[in-house]
């Protein structure tokens, strides 16, 4: 006899995990990507473009749809609006658009305000009138905060009448383009769309394809050889009760910055090497962000298209910097409060972004005063400021509640005392820190691994600060004449990435 | 364009020629060496050299060992005030009835004494879906065959060669080790005591019984490739003629009451099923099954988490076990057969 018992349901955030088709899950590298690429160009061959294009949505809507069928209507839906709202916007004009573009705007809100904030506003609201908050079953569909902010920018955009006339199947493809339709980057139509109306578009051009294949391998290396090795110790560090000490709680905060940065940037690329399959050049997303020597510096490298749509639809439409330093001020506030809203319903998101909006502030004030004092600081003392600022602040992006953070906080600062591994230290130097009351202990005790630890940010402090991004190696290395020697490291690091991809499956953004 | 679509080729052939290299010396190695013997699992042969194969090893009468259901939950001074008999437990988090067979044999235990083994069992040791980390050792993997392993692991085909690339440099390692004996302090002869008391308030047993996460019986498939593998070292064991008593642990009644009549409730009685089958093929070996019967024996205050007693319930639990022990001595002395003795019902 033979049983094969399954429930319904059971283990479901697990199946979750393992529904969502993830650039680095074998249905996707092996079947979804060269079956769809084949049905692209196939089509393109016999001058079907718009075929093609369709393909391209329908591929798309099978991507979405693979996590949950249901949230596919949930898009289908969003992008019908949106285009139909973007029309009227077009042809109307006066009163009667403002009065569409409100409408719009209101339904895109409404969505991920009730898909993404309901628990949240209900659950503060409850805490307000101090009665019992019962979270109700809302499912969060993947991607909802990059559609609808690109969708907006383009709602805004047509009232300001900067689109051109758009067909409904480049408009859906722009919205649903699979490499970007979960974790960006965020795409301007103004970007992608004039790509899509293109004739070349739908050629087989072997130099993107080269480029397609290198952006995704090292973007697939930096995600499941780099960011997945963090992981474990990030979780290790934030998720458990325990008191760290300086270096343990330096550990998993560095952990979780390099983490968070290989995860995200490594996405990036790898959408941005399927965008070069495809023909469609995505807009870059990182700049070496830890190689910024300010803040401001920071926010030019960090999430660029987030940075840009914050920027062009929120920061200059509040006044930006034109109404004086105070006002000025606010806006940075409220644009970084909000930056860190879109992230995720929770206070500590909100915090990380009040503290990135006062650092940038102080960073503006700063300048100005160095300016009149004639005075700068020196690079590797900005450096060493924007880091660890960033690196604090990334404490309450990633701790699941303010104490906990508070706690890790405490601990960086060295308000938890300063342990040290007895193993690696000699024991005339372990009297010496014991007389200064400095713990040693053996490894056992340790909450993380340093041995291995310390090598991983060692080697992602130098891939951060000292090797160049994807692009520009990519620029060094393949621009002109692609060599032998970047074909070689390219195919290794497909090669490695595609052994380590079993290890964690997720990334950081979809969350978002 | 012609040396951008050169290149392309390149990249791929150097990628496809580093998984064909891969493949090659992943079947190299599991041909050329004894990887289906191997042990990995450096707790569990520290337990076996710091208990068996000291001097006071000679005197051991009671070898506990199997899983963290047996590492947490049976207190070898309790068997020792019981039965009068001196135990260890040898048992470590995660070991599977292969890992414990093979570790047997590495150190040639059953060979030198003829004590009484006591094994704890886990569903997740014959479920081929669970095949996660700590839900499938290295030891099961490598007594898989190739095709096994890939249908197994059909889902999680990168984990599984990176899991087995560890594994190999794991005992490479392990060997160039070896020389070094390693013996370390365990408490209470092997036994790890956890004190505290199962939160049934935190929302863990609470709502949808389908929302309940368990690796253990995650895509339940069985019996399948591992239980042939459990069956196979069962018959290793079980062919040094020493009394073995295998079992099923008890449940948490919270949990076994929102798990009734559910997949979950129906794998665990199949599992006990299967096992009771499998100890009646051999004279030696003697079924347990804890999980239905002597419900009433445990309540939620004596667990720590849904699978593993605390202090209080291992104390009570590891009577009952001395106490089967003795029920087992008593057959020999009296050349009952031990079969009837426990299909008789219990106190």
């Amino acid at each position: 006899m033979r049983i094969s018992l399954r429930s319904n349901g059971f283990n479901v955030c697990q199946r979750i995990l393992e529904s969502i088709m993830l650039f680095n899950s074998y249905i996707f590298i092996i079947f979804f990507l060269p079956i769809t690429w084949l049905m692209f160009f196939l089509a393109a061959r016999y001058r079907k473009v718009d075929v093609s294009a369709g393909i391209l949505v329908v591929a798309s809507l099978i991507f979405y749809s693979y996590w949950n069928p249901k949230f596919v209507l949930l898009i289908l839906f969003s992008i019908a609006f949106n285009y139909a709202a973007g029309r009227c916007l077009e042809k109307a004009g006066g009163s009667r658009a403002k009065v569409y573009l409100i409408l719009g705007i209101a339904v895109d809100l409404g969505l991920i305000g009730y898909f993404k904030y309901a628990n949240f506003f209900l659950e503060n609201i409850s805490h307000l009138a101090d009665r019992p908050f019962q979270p109700r079953d809302i499912f969060l569909p993947l991607g909802i905060s990059f559609f609808t902010f690109q969708q907006i920018a383009y709602l805004l955009d047509c009232y300001k009448g900067l689109t051109k006339e758009n067909r409904l199947v480049h408009y859906a493809l722009f919205v649903s383009f699979f490499p970007q339709l979960i974790a960006g980057p965020i795409v301007h139509h103004g970007d992608i769309i004039p790509q899509f109306k293109k004739e070349h578009t739908y050629r087989i051009n072997y130099q993107n394809i080269a480029l397609g294949l290198c952006f995704f391998s090292l973007g697939l290396f930096k995600k499941t050889v780099i960011a997945d090795s963090f992981s474990s110790w990030v979780a290790e560090g934030f998720d458990s009760d325990a008191q760290l000490t300086l270096l343990e709680s330096w550990g998993a905060s560095l952990s979780y910055a390099f983490q968070i940065y290989f995860d995200f940037s490594g996405y990036s690329d790898m959408a941005i090497g399927l965008g070069y399959f495809f023909n469609i050049e995505l807009p870059l997303n990182f700049n070496s962000p830890y190689k910024a020597t300010s803040i401001i510096d920071f926010w030019r490298r960090w999430h660029i298209t987030l940075s840009a749509f914050l920027r062009d639809y929120l920061y200059i439409p509040l006044g930006g910097n034109r109404k004086g330093p105070v006002r000025r001020f606010v806006n940075l506030l409220v644009v970084m409060l909000l930056g860190g809203l879109w992230h995720g319903a929770s206070w500590t998101f909100v915090f990380w972004g009040f503290l990135h909006g006062f650092f940038m502030c102080v960073n503006h004030l700063f300048r100005k005063i160095f300016q009149r004092i004639n005075y700068t600081l020196p690079s590797a003392a900005a450096w060493c400021l924007t880091f660890v600022s960033v690196t604090f602040a990334w404490v309450f992006f990633r701790a699941e509640s303010f104490n906990r953070a508070l706690d890790i906080c405490k601990g960086m600062l060295g308000f938890n005392g300063v342990v040290l591994r007895s193993d690696h230290l000699p024991d005339s130097v372990a009297a010496v820190l014991h007389k200064l009351n400095i713990q040693t202990v053996w490894v056992g005790k340790w909450h993380l691994d340093p041995p291995e630890q310390r090598n991983m940010l060692i080697i992602a402090f130098i891939i951060c600060l000292f090797l160049p991004n994807v692009r520009e190696w990519s620029d060094q290395t393949m621009k002109t004449r692609p060599r032998l020697f970047a074909a070689v490291v390219v195919g290794c690091a497909l090669f490695t990435a595609f052994i380590f991809t079993g290890r964690v499956a997720e990334f950081l953004y979809y969350q978002f | 364009m012609k040396t951008y679509k050169r290149w392309t080729i390149i990249t791929l052939l150097i990628f496809l020629g580093l998984m064909v290299l891969l493949v090659l010396t992943d079947l190299g190695l599991t041909v050329s060496l004894p990887l289906d013997e191997a042990v990995f699992n450096k707790e569990f042969e520290e337990k076996v050299r710091t208990f068996l194969l000291s001097e006071d090893g000679k005197a051991v009468d009671v070898i506990l060992c199997g899983d963290s259901r047996a590492e947490r939950q049976l207190i070898p001074d309790v068997v020792k005030d019981r039965t009068g008999l001196n135990a260890v437990n040898i048992a470590t988090k995660g070991l599977d009835l292969v890992t414990l067979a093979n570790g047997f044999k590495k150190y040639s235990i059953l060979q030198n004494t003829d004590a009484f083994i006591v094994i704890s069992t886990s569903i997740f040791q014959i479920n081929d879906g669970a095949v996660g980390d700590g839900y499938t050792t290295p030891a099961c993997i490598f007594n898989l065959k190739w095709t096994s392993q890939i249908k197994l692991f059909k889902k999680y085909l990168p984990y599984l060669i990176d899991k087995k690339m560890e594994y190999y440099w794991d005992y490479f390692k392990s060997h160039a080790e070896s020389a070094k004996s390693r013996k370390k302090e365990f408490l209470e002869k092997g036994y790890l005591a956890i004190t505290e008391t199962i939160e049934l308030s935190d929302g863990q047993l609470k709502g949808d019984i389908n929302k309940i996460t368990h690796p253990w019986y995650k895509d339940f498939t069985f019996p399948g490739r591992k239980w042939e593998i459990f069956q196979r070292a069962l018959r290793d064991i079980a062919s040094s003629g020493n009394p073995i008593i295998i079992f099923n642990p008890p449940g948490c009644p919270a949990w076994l009451e929102l798990t009734q009549n559910t997949f979950m409730d129906a794998a665990e009685r199949q599992f006990s099923a299967f096992l009771k089958q499998e100890a009646q093929k051999y004279d030696n070996v003697f079924f347990l099954d804890f999980y239905s019967e002597n419900r009433k024996s445990f309540t939620n205050g004596m667990f720590y988490n849904l699978q593993h007693l605390n202090r209080k319930g291992a104390d009570v639990f590891s009577r009952m076990i001395s106490q089967d022990i003795s029920e087992l001595l008593k057959t020999r002395k009296n050349d009952v057969k031990a079969q009837e003795v426990f299909s008789a019902p219990r106190n």
